[in-house]
């Protein structure tokens, strides 16, 4: 994994924080389909992403990769609520999106969600049960 | 003419809950749906509301065959976070536990691929097999399937009768090289079941992330042990098998040859093995930060990463399981089989639905 070609590549200006679990990387407004492009092309593997909330409105996303056995954690902020998809251009994500959905209610943007671990009539959101969200992902 | 059918969510022929819906076109499989989440227990969820030591015990439920495996991912990640690394002998009898488990889960799938095929003569010597490993396991852990090993920073037991491991380990090599194998792979009805069958393709094993002998049997030379080693792996020689067919077939194969990996690893733990502390250490508060820890379960891949606020509770867990990721790239065999193929192709990928809806 070549540290320096990833920060040009996806024109990122702070440095990494590297640790024996691997690189880890927040980049703000962080163009997750252009990273999942390049890091594709390079045979890396989506391992899966981590949703945390961050504030009430907001989650922190995580894409963990296997970068020919090294790992790399990447992590940008939702705006509204929201992100891009990077499911089309990486299937392993289609699960992984949808349950983040289920359970956070992050809207992915350019995908339909259909529900994953919950029914179809089951709001989204279910680990911020205490933040109630209308259809659009809105508190 | 065109038909769909629905299997499940609760059916005699699943062994847990999901649903399948088959749209077939005669005979041929055209399209294939899977539903899951009817068992789903938030466990992630839960163990944001209790401390690291009870997480321990949560985290072994997570998967009811490969329960080892998730205290010892939650564990790892949890040293990380502290950075600890547990004594030498706690490490090796960790890799005894976790390859004594992969014997368990394989030798148990390789029972139920026989049933699902109705070669019930061979599903008679797994199970009989089966009891050999898990007789193992409750020598070292007193229990046959929760073993409860695993603490932070070491074990919770020593492991004191190598030799009765010795043995019992040598039993079941002698048996898989000696039987298992040689039906698995030369017998003709197996050989007309499985080669050819639910083929996943090296491109899609790629794409969809599949781990574990489901992607090693599509020609993804990739295991966790050997790409980045934990505990004390570094210092064992063993082989990963890897097929390149995709069948059912190759991934019938692939296990096979790692049960007998997996005894040749024990042996060699057990003679290396250094005398000396075990025991973990008693931490009630993490430091805040965040970590991850993956290691190579009998499925493939097991992933966790936590996140601490520097108080007794995690701040969030989150669990990657093999399954999760697996049971996506069930759609992509199922297209284009026969119907009477779908339940064993299903079965192939060695699926765990208690994993998925953690």
């Amino acid at each position: 994994m070549n540290v320096e070609e990833i920060r040009q590549t996806l024109g990122i200006e702070t440095p990494p924080s590297q640790r024996t679990d691997g690189i880890w990387w927040h980049i703000a407004g962080l163009n997750v389909c252009h990273m999942a492009q390049y890091l594709i092309q390079n045979e890396a593997r989506l391992i899966t992403i981590t949703a945390i909330p961050d504030g009430k409105s907001e989650c922190r996303l995580i894409y963990h990769w296997d970068c020919q056995g090294q790992l790399l954690h990447l992590s940008t902020l939702t705006q509204g609520r929201k992100i891009d998809s990077v499911a089309a251009i990486c299937p392993a994500a289609d699960w992984i999106e949808r349950e983040i959905h289920d359970l956070f209610g992050v809207i992915f943007n350019g995908r339909e969600t259909s529900p994953l671990v919950l029914r179809a009539s089951d709001p989204s959101g279910l680990f911020l049960a205490n933040i109630p969200l209308d259809e659009e992902g809105k508190e | 003419m065109s038909y769909t059918i629905p299997i499940g969510p609760y059916h005699p022929a699943l062994e847990e809950p999901y649903k399948l819906e088959l749209e077939c076109e005669g005979e041929n499989v055209r399209e294939a749906h899977l539903q899951i989440g009817f068992n789903f227990r938030a466990i992630e969820l839960i163990a944001q509301s209790r401390n690291i030591i009870q997480n321990i015990a949560l985290f072994e439920r997570v998967c009811g065959i490969c329960s080892n495996v998730h205290t010892l991912t939650y564990c790892l990640a949890l040293e990380n976070l502290l950075g600890i690394e547990p004594s030498l002998r706690a490490q090796y009898i960790r890799v005894i536990v976790a390859e004594l488990e992969r014997l368990h889960s394989h030798i148990l799938w390789a029972g139920a691929a026989a049933h699902i095929l109705g070669f019930q003569t061979l599903f008679m010597t797994c199970f009989r097999l089966r009891e050999v490993v898990m007789d193992l396991l409750e020598t070292i852990s007193g229990n046959r399937v929760n073993y409860a090993m695993n603490a932070i920073g070491g074990v919770n037991r020593d492991l004191t009768d190598p030799q009765t491991i010795r043995d019992g380990v040598r039993q079941i090599q002698k048996a898989v090289e000696g039987q298992l194998l040689p039906i698995f792979t030369n017998d003709p009805t197996v050989r007309a079941r499985c080669a050819g069958v639910g083929i996943l393709t090296k491109a899609n094993a790629i794409a969809w992330g599949a781990v574990g002998p489901t992607a090693r049997a599509s020609g993804v030379a990739q295991d966790i042990r050997q790409a980045q080693p934990y505990l004390v792996y570094d210092r064992f020689e063993f082989s990963v098998p890897v097929q390149e067919s995709g069948d059912v077939l190759a991934r019938i194969l692939v296990r096979a040859l790692e049960m007998v990996e997996s005894c040749q690893i024990i042996e060699q733990a057990l003679e290396q093995m250094p005398s000396g502390q075990w025991k973990g250490q008693l931490f009630v508060e993490l430091p805040p930060g965040e970590a991850v820890a993956r290691i190579e379960a009998p499925r493939g891949e097991v992933f966790y990463y936590i996140a601490s606020d520097g108080s007794e509770k995690p701040l969030r867990v989150k669990v990657r399981t093999p399954s999760f990721v697996n049971m996506p790239t069930v759609r992509l065999m199922l297209k284009g089989a026969t119907l009477a193929d779908a339940p064993l192709i299903q079965a192939s990928i060695d699926p765990c639905y208690s994993c998925t809806d953690r």
